[in-house]
């Protein structure tokens, strides 16, 4: 079982948005119309629900659902 | 008209005089009459004098509604006591903290409590000195002759108020407060003595003790009372219907209940002139559903009181279409005569349409909380008037709107946000039974951020796609009114989030039970599962 699944990323993508359907190639903020509050509240609840913590400087890089997803993947297997 | 009374006890006795055989009240359809009442009223008093109670020794009144209540309640007003009603299913260990709070030595039980339990609960008492009685002891007492001389300065009982945090306070209560409120809301909400009441509130609370018992008794009014139970809402229908009531008093889920649980159909309420939604955040959706499937008009009217004021400081006049504001907020009317309102901001006093606090001076303003030099410090402004802890504005037609709890009140990115502008909006999506909007700041950029719990009818039943879906729902609910997202929502099963007996929504309690992961711990929380 791996520890987080792209499939998890895209439900928390949408609970956190209140989108239906997101798709991973949709661009949080251009696609989905995420604020920067909407980010910062989605990465608080990913690095609490994996345990994580993530970096500005990484955030900054977080431009889809894939993008998040390689990010904590990453870091689950770094850990 | 009933002559000028200077107390309870006054008004009781001249009833007793003038009104003998009319009907005080009906408890379960059996009737007691003023007579009736005023005689067991002094025999009780008679047996608490012989037991040697003290002038202004607080008593706990630990009953049901009943007619044995009244006799209690009143009994140790009789005999120079202060009685304090208060919740009698709450628990011995919450009744004897009780005890301890206003140092009462006597607690009235109820007569028809099972032996076993009235042993236990006795052998208890005995341990902290406290005796246990009950109305029934007293049949056999030999009336007093000289009763007390009671003064309308005299506390007539202590209405201990829950607080968000859990540190009841007792609001002390003078017959001059009590006579000054009565008279308050008769002339405000134009009662006459045709009126007919039925009520099932509580008779340990002010609405239910005050408005709907005190009121009909000084007018000799018609009044019945229901035992108080809301796992059962057609009683209260069909009494309406069987005494073609005139008046009838709820807190708004009573009126969601009924309209859930009852098929209008069956009962006829054309008789009410008014139905009173207050003592909880007053639902527009409530008024309107509740009218349309009763088939209502302008009788459903949102009120505003708290026990600082007696009870009662407003209400829309029945008749008239409520007036609801863009935030979906429901007026609660025009102020009742002789009742000053402020609404106070940072000091300062605020212009129509501006929200504040509210602040009120009114001769029904109780003089404090009874042993709390802490808390009447706080609670006293300036020039009478006293901090309500309520946040709301008037308009421009001096109309008054309830906004929510100055201490619930979310701050988010400098806004100041009420909870039940959000709550208003979840709660209208289905499966969703209500939900409770808190603030949160976990310590990162994005300061206090709001989260929202809503707990799901039958959510155990549910799939997690299905849970999902109420919860993508209710961010894109949340994000349509209020322009912005909540950071987190939950949906909790059935009776996770705290509640006050009287129904109000613990906001403070269910934070911490979050905080604290209580939640996630008792396995309340349905989804999301982190």
């Amino acid at each position: 079982m791996p520890l987080v699944s792209e499939n998890q990323i895209l439900k928390i993508v949408e609970l956190q948005l209140g989108k239906r359907n997101v798709q991973k190639a949709n661009r949080l903020v251009e696609d989905l119309g995420a604020e920067s509050a909407d980010v910062a509240n989605l990465i608080a609840t990913v690095e609490e629900r994996y345990e994580i913590a993530i970096k500005e400087s990484e955030i900054a890089r977080i431009f889809t659902s894939t993008d998040l997803f390689a990010l904590v993947e990453k870091k689950l297997n770094l850990a | 008209m009933p002559k000028d009374f200077t107390t309870l006890i006054e008004m009781l006795a001249f009833r007793a005089e003038f009104s003998a055989k009319k009907v005080a009240f009906t408890f379960e359809e059996k009737s007691v009459s003023f007579a009736e009442l005023w005689q067991d009223i002094n025999l009780f008093g008679s047996f608490l004098l012989a037991r040697g109670l003290k002038r202004g020794e607080r008593v706990l009144v630990a009953l049901p509604n009943s007619a044995e209540f009244f006799l209690a309640f009143y009994g140790i007003q009789r005999a120079g006591g202060i009685a304090v009603p208060l919740f009698p299913e709450a628990g011995v260990a919450r009744i004897f903290s009780f005890a301890k709070l206003c140092d009462a030595k006597t607690i009235i039980a109820p007569s028809n409590l099972p032996e076993k339990e009235l042993i236990c609960f006795r052998q208890l008492a005995e341990k902290k000195n406290i005796s246990i009685i009950s109305v029934k002891d007293s049949e056999k007492s030999i009336f007093n002759e000289k009763f007390p001389e009671i003064k309308p300065d005299d506390i007539s009982f202590l209405q201990y108020t829950s607080g968000s945090t859990g540190n009841p306070k007792g609001v002390m209560l003078t017959h001059a407060n009590l006579l000054m409120n009565i008279r308050q809301m008769i002339a405000g909400m134009e009662i006459t003595a045709n009126e007919i009441f039925v009520s099932w509130l509580p008779v340990y609370h002010d609405m239910g003790l005050i408005l709907k018992t005190m009121v009909p008794f000084y007018l000799a009014a018609e009044s019945h009372l229901l035992p108080t139970s809301l796992r059962n809402i057609h009683p209260w229908l069909a009494a309406i219907q069987k005494y073609k009531a005139t008046f009838t008093a709820a807190p708004d889920f009573a009126y969601r209940l009924s309209l859930r649980h009852a098929a209008p159909h069956k009962y006829d309420l054309s008789t009410l002139r008014v139905a009173l939604n207050a003592a909880e955040p007053v639902r527009a959706k409530t008024i309107t559903n509740f009218e349309k499937a009763f088939g209502l008009k302008n009788v459903m009217v949102a009120g505003y009181g708290l026990a600082e004021a007696t009870v009662g400081v407003s209400m829309w006049k029945p008749g008239t279409p409520n007036r609801v504001d863009s935030r979906g907020q429901v007026s609660v009317g025009a102020l009742f005569p002789d009742v000053d309102l402020l609404i106070v901001s940072d000091q300062k006093i605020q212009s129509p349409n501006e929200v504040g606090e509210i602040a009120i001076r009114s001769k029904a303003n109780s003089q404090g909380y009874f042993n709390n030099l802490d808390e009447n410090a706080k609670l006293f402004w300036k020039n009478g008037y006293f901090l309500s802890g309520d946040l709301g504005y008037i308009d421009e037609d001096g109309y008054l709107y309830i906004v929510g709890r100055k201490k619930n009140i979310i701050k988010r990115a400098g806004v100041t946000i009420s909870p039940r502008e959000i709550e208003e909006v979840v709660d209208a999506i289905s499966h969703i039974r209500f939900s409770a909007a808190i603030g949160v700041d976990k310590g990162g950029i994005e300061g206090e951020q709001v989260f929202v719990f809503a707990e799901i009818r039958d959510g155990e039943m549910m799939s997690e796609d299905n849970l999902h879906e109420i919860a993508v729902e209710m961010t894109s609910s949340f994000y349509n009114h209020m322009g912005f997202r909540p950071a987190r929502v939950y949906l909790l099963k059935a009776h996770s989030i705290p509640l006050t007996h009287n129904g109000k929504i613990q906001h403070l309690l269910l934070k911490e039970n979050y905080l604290n992961r209580n939640l996630r711990e008792e396995n309340l929380i349905l989804y999301p599962e982190y």
